[in-house]
């Protein structure tokens, strides 16, 4: 556990939760206020008496002004799906520090949460296909088995996101909220991944996390780079000029996602190995709206 | 199928180097990277979009059709007429005479020739060969054929202009001599062309080039000089000088005359251009030595402003006659006044000293004697004389010999003569019907004259021709008795000169102050000296002698310095060219490397895959 989170965070993480756009339907009573109108002690809400309503509900302070009868609604409290979907192809075993061990981490932070709260935790993990799952999972006891697999994962295969979450959403019964950490690295693309999630009526959150040294490559010269994922070859001679222009291919990939992503409400956040874990938890996702107090 | 140029199968290793390129690839760094995605799409936007990029396939199209446009040009074999110096075997011909010293340019002719052979040197290509001669009044082979050109340069810097005559006829003939059958040869002339024609050559194995150096002449130079005896007094010598101005404008000039260095006359001349002027100074009676005249006034030329002559004043001949009687002959010798005579009877001889000429007459010597001698009636073991011819007629003699001027054999008549066999070493001067009757020649470095006859039996003692004849012989067989003439060459003849000496080890040391060692065969002998090439006075020294001799140029052909445009070479005449004549000097090795060159630049483009 001490590799992923010190102890001084944890505390800090405890007081956070998981906010989530949409309401879901839940099984188990959880902490959290589920706008389905329910047996909790919280008023909600009234309405008209029908025949065969529960009479210990009927509001007679009502009755006694209006001479009607009226049912009193109570909110129900319900517990959270959490998808944690982690991209652990060869592209993120990349980077100092590596993008695989910085999502590693963001998984551990938020399912610590989700935990914490009461929240049905999930991570799965895909490359070409859907690779390994830790299946839903509920209360701060689980947290060590969380982090024990978390630590298990090894990066390994393509990223094909098209295949591996049209897997996922068929093998997924219940939606929820779906976090999805990849590099997005698909020369398939990221597009109908990320509408098989959305056919599925995930609230989806993407954070794309890349290193340095894609942010800014150190390469110049006469190279051939290697791609550590699919070992495609491309020669090319690099100098100034080129990494300008690659910054700006950068630039509009990241673009276009952000841009794909809103236009579907989905919720875009980028993050570098080099920002601060812990800045990237308490700050830039309680900031997009991920996390609240 | 035959090859005209072999070498050009070394352009077949490119062929391998091509090979080898097309399996080289550039070195590339290799990089891991997290995805190549990016940087593919960054490759197709850049060629989709840069017009450099769009540009690249087409260039690598363009070049490799420029590559073929070469590659078959230079097979077509390009040329262009241009002005190039070529021959395979060249030989130049450098005019090292007198004439070449004007410095109607910048710097003298014969500077301007060597800075001219200098620069068709380096101009020289791989397998040329050049061999350098210089012409003077003798011709040097200074390098023989040879590619090497530092070599030939700095024999080219070596040589230094002389003050003779141009002999150029002994140069080209040696040239075409020495060209190569079969192959280019080329004779490069580099002269001011102010020598006579050359004729009778064949000059079809060789093509002659005549590069002329020199702009104009102005110059004014001495043509002739001579010392004479005073006709009207025998002690009375004269000096005569013959200036010619050659140059297109009228002079002024001084002429000086200095008898052993002090000034002894002065005049002020004018010549019009072309004019040629005689000078005679008189009355050197009691002067004697050396005569140095010389012109004053800036001209191109000044090896010609000056002469020098020698007047030798005292009688140098001395003659032993060795005969029983013969008042006829003693009187004919005792008419020259150079002669101091001596006689002595057949029973006394031989002499105890040496004379400068023995005539023996009528006395066959068992030992003949040294020096030069005149023989008459006798038998000696020079000529073997094989009985006699009664009444011989005369019936020719030789006109153009110096000791038959003037001389007239009609009205001679003989009673009998001596019958002998011409030697090899003598030329018959008069012949009768049935044998030789007078012959003269050079025999062991002396000079005999025979005549095969009594002088008494005849009536030759009362003609004319006599005195005449002996004049003659005394002239030629003593001639270091002929005055100042005697002491006075031009730049390039060989110097032949008696010396009255018992030594037979001289040095001879010219203008220039070089000494050359020279040696006689026997005392008596004439001491010859070849190295006349520089103009001034030269000194014999030996242990108990010291003579001089002058020699001069005194050469109009020399002095007429206007450079000539053309020269006549045998039947040809041969235009001035710059050196250079026109060919089709052929340009497809550089098609053929710059094809090269665009090859190994398509193979840089194609994998350098270079971006903006």
């Amino acid at each position: 556990m001490a590799e992923f989170l010190d102890s001084s965070f944890l505390k800090k993480l405890e007081l956070l939760s998981i906010l989530s756009r949409k309401v879901f339907k839940g099984r188990i009573k959880g902490e959290r206020r589920s706008l389905r109108r329910g047996t909790s002690v919280e008023f909600a809400d009234y309405r008209n008496y029908a025949i065969g309503d529960d009479f210990r509900y009927i509001d007679w302070n009502i009755y006694g002004r209006l001479q009607r009868l009226f049912l009193k609604l109570f909110e129900e409290e319900e517990d959270l799906f959490i998808y944690i979907l982690i991209d652990v192809s060869r592209s993120m075993d990349f980077g100092s520090p590596k993008k695989i061990d910085y999502g590693k981490k963001i998984a551990a932070a938020l399912g610590y949460i989700g935990l914490a709260k009461l929240d049905r935790v999930s991570i799965s993990t895909f490359s070409s296909k859907m690779v390994s799952t830790f299946p839903p999972t509920r209360g701060k006891g689980e947290v060590f088995r969380l982090f024990d697999f978390l630590s298990s994962l090894k990066p390994h295969g393509q990223t094909v996101m098209k295949d591996s979450l049209r897997e996922y959403v068929l093998n997924t019964r219940k939606a929820g909220l779906a976090i999805l950490i990849s590099d997005f690295f698909d020369p398939g693309g990221y597009e109908d991944a990320i509408k098989y999630l959305m056919s599925k009526r995930f609230d989806i959150f993407v954070l794309q996390v890349l290193c340095r040294e894609e942010l800014e490559p150190n390469l110049r010269g006469d190279l051939r780079l290697i791609d550590c994922e699919t070992d495609d070859v491309r020669e090319i001679s690099i100098g100034e000029g080129t990494i300008r222009a690659y910054r700006g291919v950068l630039r509009s990939f990241c673009e276009n996602l952000r841009s794909y992503c809103h236009n579907r409400g989905i919720t875009y956040i980028r993050t570098s190995t080099q920002i601060p874990f812990e800045e990237l938890i308490l700050k830039y996702l309680r900031t997009g709206g991920l996390i609240k107090r | 199928m035959n090859f005209l140029n072999l070498g050009a199968f070394i352009f077949a290793l490119s062929i391998p180097i091509v090979a080898l390129l097309y399996f080289l690839k550039l070195k590339r760094k290799e990089k891991i990277i997290s995805s190549t995605m990016l940087w593919n799409q960054l490759i197709r936007d850049t060629r989709a979009n840069a017009p450099f990029q769009r540009l690249k396939r087409n260039i690598l199209l363009i070049l490799q059709i420029l590559f073929l446009a070469l590659l078959v040009s230079s097979l077509a074999r390009p040329f262009f007429p241009a002005k190039v110096r070529q021959g395979k075997n060249i030989i130049l011909i450098l005019d090292a005479s007198a004439s070449m010293q004007s410095t109607d340019l910048s710097q003298s002719r014969f500077e301007l020739a060597k800075k001219e052979a200098l620069r068709m040197i380096t101009d020289m290509r791989e397998g040329d060969k050049m061999m350098v001669i210089s012409a003077s009044a003798r011709t040097d082979v200074k390098s023989s054929f040879t590619g090497k050109k530092d070599e030939l340069a700095r024999v080219v810097k070596s040589l230094k202009a002389k003050d003779t005559l141009t002999n150029l006829m002994d140069a080209i003939c040696l040239s075409l001599s020495l060209v190569k059958g079969g192959e280019e040869n080329d004779i490069y002339i580099l002269s001011d062309g102010a020598f006579k024609k050359v004729e009778d050559l064949d000059t079809e194995k060789a093509n002659i080039q005549f590069i002329s150096i020199g702009k104009g002449g102005e110059n004014v130079g001495i043509t002739a000089l001579d010392v004479r005896k005073n006709i009207a007094s025998q002690f009375d010598y004269e000096v005569f000088l013959s200036i010619k101005n050659f140059s297109e404008n009228p002079k002024e000039l001084g002429l000086e005359l200095k008898t052993e260095g002090r000034l002894a006359d002065f005049r002020k001349l004018a010549l019009s251009p072309g004019e040629e002027k005689n000078q005679i100074f008189e009355s050197f009676g009691l002067q004697s030595g050396l005569i140095e005249a010389s012109l004053k006034l800036d001209d191109d030329l000044t090896v010609d402003n000056t002469a020098w002559t020698i007047l030798q004043r005292k009688p140098q001949v001395s003659v032993l006659l060795v005969s029983r009687g013969n008042p006829f002959l003693e009187r004919a010798i005792n008419l020259d006044p150079r002669t101091m005579v001596s006689k002595m009877s057949p029973a006394d001889f031989p002499p105890s000293k040496n004379y400068d000429l023995t005539i023996i007459d009528g006395f066959s010597p068992e030992k003949m004697p040294s020096g030069n001698c005149m023989l008459i009636n006798c038998s000696s073991s020079l000529i073997e004389t094989q009985g006699e011819v009664e009444q011989p007629v005369i019936i020719d003699w030789d006109h153009s010999h110096p000791l038959m001027r003037f001389v007239d054999f009609s009205e001679v008549r003989l009673g009998t003569c001596l019958k002998f066999e011409e030697p090899k070493w003598a030329t018959c001067l008069v012949e009768t019907d049935k044998t030789p009757l007078i012959i003269a020649g050079e025999n062991e470095e002396r000079r005999i004259v025979f005549i095969g006859f009594d002088t008494v039996k005849s009536n030759w003692p009362l003609r004319v021709a006599f005195p005449i004849f002996f004049s003659n012989a005394i002239n030629w067989l003593a001639p270091q008795g002929e005055g100042s003439s005697a002491r006075q060459w031009k730049t390039g003849d060989v110097v032949k000169i008696y010396l009255n000496s018992e030594e037979t080890e001289f040095q001879v040391i010219d203008p220039k102050g070089n000494v050359n060692g020279v040696a006689i065969s026997q005392i008596g002998a004439p001491l010859v000296f070849k190295d006349t090439e520089y103009a001034g006075v030269y000194r014999v020294k030996g242990k108990d002698l010291e003579e001089r001799f002058c020699v001069n140029l005194v050469s109009p052909a020399e002095s007429d310095i206007k450079p000539s445009s053309e020269i006549t070479i045998g039947r040809k005449e041969v235009v001035a060219a710059t050196g250079a004549r026109m060919m089709n000097k052929e340009i497809w090795r550089w098609f053929a490397l710059f094809a090269f060159a665009i090859l190994i630049f398509e193979w840089w483009i194609f994998h350098r895959r270079a971006f903006i």
